[in-house]
């Protein structure tokens, strides 16, 4: 597969809201059909300022600042999707998508298949995931593994300013609903972004980093963590591939898979709750094919089987670290 | 495993009458054992649902260990089945279990450092599986080298072999061939002198073998036969054989009894004219059907002894002394196969002919090697005769569990004191070994006092 890679002149740094914010206005820029809705997105900027300038320069017709009500943001959007229109809907905290799971998983990942293809919901729901904010249990939560769960929705996590940029305008330009979800405590995580018109492959998972002694396959802001815990177990001579899936649904097994062969010990790191998590497929798919390359069982790192603890002390346990990375690593070895 | 027989120190179970999961009462027979004697059937000892731990497969079992398990109302099972689910942090998983029974060969697991390392046998697996714990790549390329992943060294923290172990086990067999770099030519020299190469790539590390060396080695070997030759001449020749199943029998209770007993060895000489005399007048009396026997002679002396002095036939099991009411006499008896002690039962109610028959039949059939197991166990004193080999004095060894052995030195003539004169009489060596755990020195000593009278004077027990 062509994976487009950016030259140096092409490119600046920045930070993973700068690369969001910038994607959504060429991509309005280059498509009129393309709208915004959400709550506090126009004239606030977004709560996490990701939508700021939208409003300004696309005016009220294609920039809405909608009531606090997430089941008619998104029934809304998917009827205009089905009009021809390519909704950009940003639900504040990915836990508010339980208030909109009938309309993504009842209406815009089935009308598609049963309308037999007369109709396409190319819609996007940006929402921000992850814990570390300090903002309790209900406001905390990375539940993406339940959209994973359901076929007919993409499941997109990107994970650096450049993968945020080029994924999000794939993302918007795919004729199915995807669910785009953004690490709230990575926003000012700063890379290159690409300055041309840059769009990524979905379903194409991103190496990182290249070793031969084990894999860490890590999404979103956990990628962060892996990328550190590599570095570290690189002074003790232990070289690990860091892959990120960058799209969960559907998953690039391909190099994963690949990977695994090479190594024989994986560990998927996903901020997700570990138990029936997004780590659990990944590792039932590597054991199913990688089986007899395996040296040590596919070992699995998400989010303590919690509610989030609004204690600052407590909340910090419950997210994976790069220590643990470093020690399952060892472990897997010994 | 129940211990069946006096010296008894493992037994193989040859089945069990009943079923894992099978409620048992008490003294219905559960299992047949076999051990070096007899099969013999063992009976349950409580009320409760039966486990198996252990069957026929697991081979010879020490005294004492687990083979399965007797369980109350509403106990649980020894080996909980959460246990191998998780290999990692199983110490947590399994709080009800004792290290002492996690460390019973029927769990399986060894405990170290308070953590369970799995052994090649875990308690899921059926009796007489044997697979090693490893991993699916240490198995896939042991495949792809053609050679067998078992043989590998486990190095994992879980006791696993791991592809780096099937690595090394492949560098070591390269090695090895390595070592065998032979040209076609020199193997077949080889062969044809059936001359193992192995020795030849020794003598010559690291280059590739040819005719030459081969040569070489053939006539360095021949000069080094013929070296040895001359040496062995000068030194005394070292003969080897395997030891026999039997040589290690007798080494073990030879050993044991070194290792258990307080032995102590009286020593003192007999006049044996009487005897010698009573032999003479049977082979003298035409009527007379056959003459007894000296091994039929001490055998009845020393039962005629024995019953008077209970301490020298008795032996110690559990903490006790058990005193025997009957006189089984054994006797050394040396066969091709080793000493054997074959035995003759109650020998106080035999006559002295009675006694001779028997003792050269069982002789006999000793030394054929077909006396069966009954008739080469369960003596209560033994004698051990070297008078034909010209031995006076010995400190023989106890046979276990008896209490004592009686060595008997050949008759001779020597010159000894009576009633101030020097006369030839035919003396008897005795050499007395007794267990000091069961019989002082003096008891001992009177015992052995009063086989010299005995000897001396026959009337006083054949009467």
């Amino acid at each position: 597969m062509f994976m487009p890679k950016p030259t140096q002149k092409d490119q600046r740094i920045g930070t993973i809201r700068e690369a969001i914010n910038e994607a959504l206005h060429e991509e309005m820029e280059r498509d009129e059909n393309i709208i915004a809705l959400g709550e506090d997105i126009g004239v606030a900027g977004g709560i996490f300022k990701i939508t700021a300038g939208l409003l300004e320069k696309f005016g009220p017709d294609r920039v809405f600042d909608t009531p606090i009500a997430e089941a008619g943001i998104v029934g809304v959007a998917v009827g205009a999707a089905m009009t021809g229109k390519r909704p950009v809907v940003e639900i504040m905290f990915s836990d508010f998508t339980t208030l909109a799971s009938d309309q993504i998983v009842n209406q815009a990942a089935k009308l598609r298949y049963m309308t037999a293809g007369q109709t396409s919901i190319p819609l996007v729901i940006r929402t921000a995931m992850g814990a570390g904010r300090r903002t309790a249990a209900q406001h905390s939560q990375s539940l993406h593994a339940w959209f994973c769960h359901v076929p007919g929705v993409k499941v997109v996590m990107p994970s650096t300013p450049q993968d945020a940029k080029g994924l999000l305008k794939a993302s918007i330009r795919d004729d199915n609903p995807v669910i785009f979800l953004e690490d709230k405590m990575a926003y000012g995580e700063k890379g290159p972004i690409p300055d041309k018109d840059f769009v990524s492959l979905l379903s194409k998972a991103h190496v990182h980093r290249e070793g031969e002694h084990a894999t860490i396959i890590a999404t979103s802001s956990m990628l962060t963590l892996a990328l550190k815990a590599a570095e570290i177990l690189a002074q003790e001579s232990i070289f690990v591939d860091v892959i990120d899936p960058c799209t969960l649904s559907p998953l690039d097994n391909e190099t994963l898979i690949r990977s695994a062969i090479k190594t024989g010990h994986v560990l998927v790191v996903d901020e997700g709750y570990e138990s029936f998590g997004v780590t659990a497929e990944i590792a039932s798919r590597i054991t199913e094919k990688a089986f007899h390359y395996l040296d040590a069982p596919v070992r699995r790192l998400g989010a303590a089987d919690v509610p989030v603890p609004f204690a600052p002390s407590l909340e910090d346990l419950t997210i994976p670290t790069s220590d643990q990375i470093i020690q399952i690593v060892h472990e897997m070895r010994a | 495993m129940p211990q069946l027989g006096i010296s008894m120190d493992s037994g193989r179970i040859v089945r069990w009458l009943k079923e894992s999961g099978e409620f048992v009462t008490s003294g219905e027979i559960l299992l047949e054992v076999e051990s070096d004697k007899a099969i013999v059937e063992v009976e349950s000892i409580a009320d409760g649902a039966l486990y198996v731990a252990l069957g026929p497969d697991d081979g010879d079992l020490q005294v004492g260990v687990v083979v399965g398990y007797i369980l109350a109302d509403g106990e649980e099972m020894p080996i909980s089945l959460k246990w191998v689910n998780e290999v990692e942090g199983v110490a947590k998983s399994i709080p009800t279990a004792k290290e002492s029974e996690l460390k019973s060969p029927a769990f399986g697991g060894i405990v170290e450092d308070g953590d369970i390392r799995m052994t090649t046998k875990n308690a899921l697996t059926p009796p007489g599986y044997c697979r090693p714990p490893s991993t699916p790549a240490a198995r896939r390329r042991a495949r792809e080298l053609g050679l067998d992943w078992k043989l590998a060294k486990p190095s994992g923290a879980q006791g696993q072999i791991k592809l780096r172990d099937i690595e090394t086990l492949h560098k070591m067999s390269q090695r090895q061939q390595e070592s065998l770099n032979i040209t076609p030519v020199a193997r077949a020299l080889a062969d044809a002198v059936e001359l193992n190469l192995k020795f030849v790539a020794e003598r010559y590390p690291g280059i590739r073998i040819e005719r030459s060396h081969v040569e070489a080695y053939i006539r360095e070997a021949l000069v080094g036969r013929e070296n040895a030759a001359v040496e062995q001449k000068k030194t005394i020749d070292k003969r080897y054989e395997m030891i026999t199943p039997m040589r290690s029998i007798i080494a073990e209770r030879m050993h044991q009894s070194h290792l258990t007993n307080a032995p102590v060895t009286l020593t003192s000489e007999a006049d044996a004219s009487q005897l010698v005399l009573l032999r003479q007048n049977f082979k003298t009396t035409p009527s007379a059907e056959i003459t007894p026997s000296y091994a039929a002679i001490f055998a009845k002396l020393c039962a005629s002894t024995l019953i008077k002095h209970p301490r020298l036939n008795a032996s110690i099991k559990d903490e006790k002394i058990v005193y025997h009411q009957a006189v089984h006499i054994a006797t050394a008896v040396d066969t091709e196969r080793g000493l054997l002690v074959p035995v003759v039962r109650n020998v106080q109610d035999k006559t002295l002919l009675e006694l001779t028959k028997e003792m050269a039949h069982l002789f006999q059939i000793t030394l054929e090697g077909k006396a069966n197991p009954d008739q080469l166990t369960g003596g209560t004193f033994t004698i051990t005769n070297l008078g034909k080999q010209e031995i006076d004095f010995f400190t023989p060894i106890i046979n276990p569990p008896q209490a004592a052995i009686l060595g008997i030195g050949r008759i001779i003539k020597k010159v000894v004191p009576e009633d101030g004169k020097p006369v030839i009489r035919p003396m008897v060596a005795l050499s007395l070994t007794f267990d000091h755990r069961i019989v002082d020195g003096g008891p001992a000593a009177s015992f052995l006092q009063e086989v010299k009278r005995n000897i001396e004077k026959p009337y006083l027990w054949l009467a």
